[in-house]
């Protein structure tokens, strides 16, 4: 597919934004004063065979581009568990702790349902007798019985893993580097990964970031390589999870840092659209074929976490707080037993898909309801080609209808409300189970399907609007090109405040060598950098993170620890002894665009309206009008039942929904 | 399927949207609970459950949490309805943790709080918390040597705790001066408190949304659903009378856990006639535990995706020997009952179903909690141990995990150690625990602490004198041990209920059971 370019542009530096997506590899391409946008099929046996197709799409001949890329390689790696054979090496007595885990188990009534094995399994594990810092003779006794083991068991990387090493880590570090020194295979040490507490969470951080090393490393050098003989891209830099750009080295170096590449983008996307049209306080709805993304931002930020699971594996990386829910276009609609309709776990994929799209599917689907009421054009083609097939959907309704006495029509409004209900229940998850209420925060749809529950679900939740962004389609893409360069850190420290002096000089030389890192990544200061310490009243388990600014003293954090565990938990002991666990640093760079830089939104010419059809909700059938969205100008008003489709997806507006272009060409909804 | 309830009719759609609204303000208020909990035993082991009741009592939506929490947290409600049901205070919250009116064992404290909408009674919302210590004559209040329930600590018969979301001091004052921590206790019960006011906030928003009538629709229908539900998985179980007996293990004796499930049709009857007396000691079960364990087993061995509510449990009865074990009488101690007989209990009741379904029954797990307290006047310390899963039909068992009645997580070492006189020097798996078979037992767990100050100990652990059992012709997995190794270096083989008194650079070696194995090998 050609990407369309401005070619009076020539000649300007070039980013080019690449997201690699499970279907299509999405395109975002800034000059300096145009964007182009498209859209190439990804390639998942190499995704940099897609990747660099794109780029030669979008990139004019003679043109040069720096590369932002967003990627799933480390997370496909993770989920097809194609990474190395990892050997762990850890204290004796300790060696099955990455087993256990937390002891808990995945499902408390299902007894088959099992934890992941680990990525360092039964054999792949070696207890050493760790030397004491200083014993050079020793430390080399074990690093050749290491060597032994690699050798004797085919390891591919390696995570040394020892305990306490968030707190002194000399050994563990003067082993993982004698170990470089003898061995031909990658090491990871587990303080170098992740400098914090909690020995099961830093070792399997330590041990998917080794297992992960070896194949991101191919893919990181294979692209670069490809890059280099293009002759038209200069700098790649890499989404990791946090929402932020680093260099391909440091990826390569700290694979497990990018598993949630492939969403951040969004999410970042979201956070800057948000702040420019006043809404600080968001909800991102990534809803897909398969599953939806949500994510809260805040005041302009994404919400970043610290320490979450990723297929199974606890991961001390940060992350967008990405909450993901296993609904979407594709999840199949079913009676069961009890005769309660229900939608999904199970997605009709890709292949065959939806029963619309004629490819052997019959059961009924999330988009086959939104065919059956007019929602999705019964007369619209499959990526713009294959003719969906009404019929088709409307007969899995039927199906689906005489099981749970519903006429087929209902039963397709049933699933609609079904798969609402689950959003819903997501939303929930990330706004009020965390102690913030939605209805202080709009919500900003994207993805295939985002546009069609959008009002439905923020209704529901009393939320303030609907933001429908522009760019919806490859909105990853584009933010990669809003991102920042960025550099995290974080050292548990367990200060008190008979120690309190310690704070400021781990917090400062973070935030120093955060600092660094920009300025070695991107050539230029960081543009922010803060630190944040965790705290908790002594003897609690869990942390408040809690802003910390140079020259503040002891007592001004803690009056703030205070005041945010007040906020967050709804209570504060303001006599009880504070402990501070966790320094963190977070750099953050110029991004290659901010939002204001792009040019006014400019629709396309023509008649925008594309006559009517009959659209059906629960209170019966309507008449929506239909429009096509590139040809919306800015400030025009669509007065809902309506329907505003574009490329890739469709917004439904349900009466008395009215939606605003606003001037960057988002739709603003309101009702 | 149509149900009708007020003349009104509830179709699948509503059915399924409503159980997700009613489940999500059960999650909210779990969320709430471990997010204002103080103590690491609600915001690190999360050992909390919350739930939504009809107004007759009948379970209507919970988070899941804790297996041996969620049966029985009913018997509470209903303790508060059969207490305060002609005198009902809208505004207020009341207490339970008394093992013979509604409670499970004294630790768990039960916050329990009506909601009304429109001057009538809409429901009930509750919350159970296991407090680290309630008083009695051990800290971590679970005495390896009683035998009544007064030395295990503070009794809260159902009584009115709070109104208008202020603590009454006839609830209050008693509680925290019972206990030895009783900052912690206030923190926690803020809470419960909290989590409580929240889920009834919720509860009068669905009432307000759906409208009285169709609210009360909606309920009748949802436990209508989940009758419906269970009826179809028991009717796929063939009918037969399946017997099965096993052991709590006493000081000098096993004591008989017998039970006979029927299966007619779509009933499952489990009777427990034939199990042995209440005992002088703190391994009773309490009727509404052995409750929790019947429902636990029936959701393992039938369909482990049946929402759980009260309709469930319409087709599931229990008749047990009053006086006995499984269903003891005051004023025996409990305090082991819950946390160990009810993991016999529910072996014994899988050990009867898989002669049903073998095929869906795993050979028996540990068993076990193998629960290690620590203290002394200067810290209190809590764990439960993992131990192994028991092999099942095509996959052998996992290694080192919690099974059956409980879930907790374990403590990091790195965080106990900053905040008890402790020292763990091993961690891992018990290799060669396992019970040999076609699908193998899953491993115990070895775990070794070193006493850095004096302290008093005490261990409440099960499966040290019988084997979890291998089903289908499987061997079974080994016994646990608990070891006392003295700074001199002599061993002490401990029994598996014991309090005792340890010194500076002694050592607890704990070696938790291995799972049986399922089918013999070949």
């Amino acid at each position: 597919m050609a990407i369309e370019t401005d070619t009076s542009a020539a000649g300007k530096p070039t980013t080019l934004g690449v997201d690699v997506g499970g279907t299509f590899t999405d395109v975002a391409m800034w000059d300096g004063s145009a964007m182009a946008v498209g859209k190439v099929p990804s390639t998942p046996r190499d995704q940099s065979d897609g990747v660099m197709a794109g780029a030669r799409a979008a990139v004019r001949p003679g043109g040069r581009a720096d590369l932002l890329h967003g990627t799933t390689v480390a997370t496909n790696a993770l989920l097809e568990r194609r990474g190395a054979r990892t050997l762990l090496v850890t204290d004796g007595g300790f060696e099955s702790l990455i087993e256990i885990a937390r002891q808990d188990r995945p499902s408390l009534y299902d007894p088959f349902a099992d934890r992941p094995v680990p990525l360092a399994d039964d054999g792949m594990r070696l207890g050493v007798e760790a030397p004491a810092a200083g014993l050079d003779g020793e430390l080399d006794a074990v690093a050749a019985s290491v060597a032994a083991a690699v050798r004797d068991r085919g390891a591919e990387a390696v995570a040394v893993c020892l305990m306490y090493s968030y707190a002194a880590p000399g050994v563990e570090r003067a082993l993982a580097g004698r170990l470089r020194q003898v061995l031909d295979v990658p090491v990871s040490a587990s303080a170098e990964v992740v400098a914090e507490f909690r020995e099961y969470e830093r070792f399997s951080t330590a041990v998917l970031n080794a297992f992960l090393s070896p194949e991101v490393s191919r893919y990181m050098g294979s692209l670069a390589a490809r890059a280099g003989q293009s002759g038209f891209i200069d700098e790649i830099s890499v989404m990791r999870s946090s929402g932020g750009l680093v260099s391909l080295d440091h990826a390569s170096a700290f694979p497990a840092s990018i598993l949630l590449s492939g969403p951040a983008g969004g999410v970042v996307a979201a956070a800057a659209l948000g702040e420019l049209m006043g809404c600080h306080t968001l909800i991102s709805f990534d809803m897909g074929g398969t599953s939806t993304d949500v994510c809260r931002v805040r005041a302009g930020r994404p919400e970043v976490t610290y320490n979450r699971e990723i297929a199974g594996h606890a991961c001390l990386m940060p992350s967008v707080a990405v909450h993901t829910v296993g609904a979407g276009g594709g999840s199949v609609a079913w009676a069961d037993r009890g005769g309660a309709l229900r939608v999904g776990p199970r997605s009709a994929g890709a292949d065959p898909g939806p029963a619309c799209y004629g490819r052997g599917g019959t059961e009924p689907t999330v988009t086959d309801a939104n065919v059956v009421l007019g929602r999705l054009d019964p007369g619209g083609r499959l990526a713009g080609t294959v003719p969906l097939q009404p019929e088709l959907a409307m007969a899995a309704f039927e199906r689906l209808g005489s099981e749970l006495s519903l006429e087929p029509v209902e039963a397709a409004l049933g699933v609609v409300a079904v798969v609402e209900s689950h959003m819903t229940h997501a939303v929930r998850a990330v706004s009020v189970e965390q102690g913030t209420d939605p209805r202080d925060a709009a919500l900003m749809a994207f993805g295939g399907a985002g546009g069609l529950h959008a009002t439905a679900l923020a209704r529901a939740l009393e939320m303030d609007g609907v933001i429908v962004p522009p760019y919806a389609g490859v909105f990853s893409a584009f933010g990669l090109l809003l991102s920042p360069p960025r550099a995290d850190a974080a050292q548990t420290v367990n200060v008190t405040v008979a120690d309190r002096e310690r704070l400021p000089a781990t917090a400062w030389g973070l935030l120093a060598a955060s600092r660094s890192q920009i300025e070695a990544d991107s050539g230029r200061a960081a543009a922010t950098a803060a630190s944040i310490v965790d705290m908790r009243y002594l003897g609690q388990a869990h942390e408040t993170s809690v802003p910390y600014t140079e020259g503040e003293s002891w007592e001004v954090l803690c009056e703030r620890f205070h005041r945010l565990h007040a906020e967050r938990n709804g209570f504060a002991r303001p006599t009880d002894p504070v402990e501070a666990v966790t320094v963190r640093a977070e750099a953050v760079g110029a991004a290659a665009l901010r939002w204001t830089d792009l040019p006014a939104f400019v629709s396309e010419a023509g008649d925008p309206g594309r006559g009517a059809r009959s659209v059906i909700g629960p209170t019966g059938a309507a008449e929506a009008q239909v429009w096509w969205r590139p040809a919306l100008p800015v400030g025009a008003e669509v007065v809902g039942p309506a329907i505003i489709a574009e490329g890739e997806s469709t917004t439904y507006l349900a009466a008395g929904e009215r939606a605003t272009v606003h001037e960057t060409g988002a739709l603003r909804i309101e009702w | 399927m149509v149900t009708r309830g007020d003349g009104m009719a509830l179709n699948a759609i509503d059915l399924e949207v409503a159980r997700h609204r009613f489940t999500a303000a059960a999650d909210e208020m779990g969320g709430v609970l471990r997010r204002t909990g103080y103590s690491p035993n609600i915001k690190e082991r999360a050992d909390f459950s919350t739930a939504l009741f009809v107004p007759h009592g009948e379970l209507l939506a919970q988070a899941e949490h804790i297996p041996v929490h969620l049966g029985s947290m009913p018997a509470s409600v209903q303790a508060v309805i059969d207490a305060f049901g002609d005198s009902l205070e809208f505004d207020a919250q009341y207490a339970v943790n008394d093992p013979y009116h509604g409670g499970t064992h004294l630790n768990d404290l039960t916050i329990v709080r009506p909601v009304a909408h429109g001057g009538d009674l809409a429901g009930w919302v509750a919350n159970r918390a296991h407090h680290s210590d309630v008083g009695g004559d051990a800290p971590g209040s679970m005495p390896a040597d009683a035998t009544r329930l007064d030395q295990e600590g503070h009794v809260v018969s159902p009584m009115l705790a709070a109104r208008a979301g202020q603590w009454v001091p006839e609830f209050l004052d008693p509680f925290l001066e019972a206990t030895r921590t009783p900052d912690e206790r206030l923190g926690d019960l803020s809470a419960q408190l909290g989590a409580n006011e929240v889920g009834a906030r919720r509860l009068v928003e669905l009432c307000e949304a759906y409208g009285p009538g169709r609210y009360t629709a909606i309920c009748d229908g949802l436990l209508d659903y989940g009758e419906r539900r269970m009826r179809a998985a028991i009717a796929e179980l063939p009918d037969g009378d399946y017997d099965f007996e096993d052991y709590v293990e006493g000081p000098d004796r096993l004591h008989t856990i017998a039970v006979r499930v029927t299966i007619d049709g779509s009933d499952l009857h489990a009777d427990f006639a034939g199990s042995a007396p209440q005992v002088e000691a703190n391994f009773n079960s309490v009727e509404a535990v052995a409750v929790s364990c019947l429902y636990y087993a029936v959701r393992v061995a039938t369909d482990p995706s049946i929402p759980a509510n009260g309709g469930c449990y319409r087709s599931v009865t229990m008749s047990s020997p009053a006086g006995s074990i499984v269903s003891a009488e005051p004023p025996a101690a409990v305090a082991a009952g819950n946390v160990e007989t009810s993991q016999r209990i529910a072996d014994a009741l899988l050990g009867a179903l898989a002669q049903a379904v073998p095929e869906a029954v795993p050979a028996a797990s540990q068993g076990t909690m193998n629960n290690v307290l620590a203290g002394s006047d200067d810290f209190a310390y809590y764990e439960t141990v993992g131990g192994g899963q028991g092999g099942r039909c095509g996959r052998a068992g996992q290694s080192g995990i919690h099974t059956g009645m409980t879930n907790t997580k374990n403590t990091p070492i790195e965080s106990l150690v900053q905040h008890y006189p402790l020292r763990i020097t091993a961690y891992g798996l018990r290799s060669g625990s396992g019970g040999e078979g076609r699908f193998g037992g899953g491993e115990g767990i070895v775990r070794e602490m070193e006493f850095l100050e004096d302290a008093t100990v005490t261990l409440m652990g099960e499966r040290r004198v019988t084997e979890p059992w291998g089903l289908q012709g499987g061997g079974p997995g080994a016994k646990g041990e608990d070891w006392l190794i003295r700074r001199s270096g002599t061993r002490e083989l401990l029994p598996g209920k014991v309090t005792l008194e340890v010194q500076a650079g002694d050592r607890l070696r704990v070696l938790t059971p291995g799972g049986g194995a399922w089918g013999a090998a070949e």
